[in-house]
């Protein structure tokens, strides 16, 4: 079995190496090698999930999905290659599915009905001020691609092009989207930010 | 304030909106359940058993649908047989020394 240290103890040179020969471990059969990986990038790739589906369980049951899929196919994995971006790509695209079955299920459902809510938010406990609470309602507020990648710019911080590779849209298209949020985002956050010089 | 600089603290900001689940125990359950996954992958001849199952299941179904559709198909030829037969030939009755002949009517 593969030994894991304390995230403490290592630099990112270590956790680069330790992670590369935990991929190798796994990929020559070795599946107790797989914990490190799952323990380094869980956190991250659930909230990625929940970011886009806005639901507990369905975030869980996603990175659950993300990191199974991942090991089934790790073979194909390049040697040297981050499993990072790997890994928050595959959550992404079946969170991505998730809201395109909920769609097609909504389009499905009698015209009248109400709108389905994006998801509980109630699963929103790090929001503790009125701040977050703001900014939170206002990008959930906005429409669907403009939200994902927006959400992925500014609470995730990734850049353009890993959103682009996370989404399969091209780095033009995210950095459209953007575009379109900040314009939206100010408008509906004016009162907070206008204000302010600094 | 410009529209880059409005971006940039914002991105500042909504670092307090990453995810942080109530049920801490999520972290402890998340791994156990992804290496019960894992270590519980189907072998080759589960899987074949898993493709071959409902193929197996579909093929009696159909099999017993034939064998019932020639047997009833089969049943319906003979009666219809009988009553073609009865048709085709005169039956003749002899009642107190007179005999009737019954025949069928076109």
């Amino acid at each position: 079995m593969f030994t894991v240290q304390s995230e403490v103890d290592r630099t990112p040179a270590d956790s680069d190496l330790i992670e590369q020969r935990a991929i190798a471990a796994v990929k020559t059969g070795d599946a107790d090698s797989y914990d490190y990986l799952v323990s380094k990038y869980m956190k991250r790739v659930v909230s990625i999930a929940w970011g886009i589906v806005r639901n507990a369980h369905d975030a869980e049951d996603l990175a659950q999905e993300a990191f199974v899929k991942a090991f089934q196919t790790i073979a194909r994995f390049k040697p040297g290659e981050p499993f990072g971006p790997w890994i928050y790509r595959i959550v992404t695209n079946l969170a991505l599915d998730v809201i395109k079955h909920r769609q097609r299920f909504r389009h499905e459902e009698v015209s009248d009905a109400l709108p389905a809510t994006r998801g509980d938010r109630a699963d929103l406990p790090a929001v503790t001020n009125e701040l977050g609470r703001r900014i939170d309602a206002a990008i959930e507020s906005l429409p669907e691609m403009q939200r994902i990648v927006a959400r992925l710019f500014l609470v995730e911080n990734f850049e353009h092009a890993e959103i682009a590779a996370m989404t399969s849209l091209s780095e033009g298209t995210v950095r459209s989207h953007l575009s379109l949020a900040r314009a939206k985002l100010r408008e509906r956050l004016a009162d907070l930010y206008e204000g302010s010089h600094d | 304030m410009t529209e880059d600089r409005f971006f940039d603290k914002l991105r500042e900001d909504c670092t307090q909106l990453r995810y942080e689940p109530r049920d801490g125990a999520l972290w402890a359950r998340l791994p156990g359940r992804i290496r019960d996954r894992i270590h519980n992958q189907p072998s080759v001849s589960q899987m074949l058993a898993r493709w071959f199952r409902p193929i197996t299941v579909a093929f009696a179904a159909l099999s017993i649908v034939a064998a019932l559709s020639v047997t009833w198909i089969e049943h319906i030829r003979e009666t219809a047989y009988a009553v073609e037969a009865m048709g085709s030939n005169s039956l003749e009755i002899t009642v107190d020394g007179d005999t009737f002949n019954l025949t069928a009517a076109e």
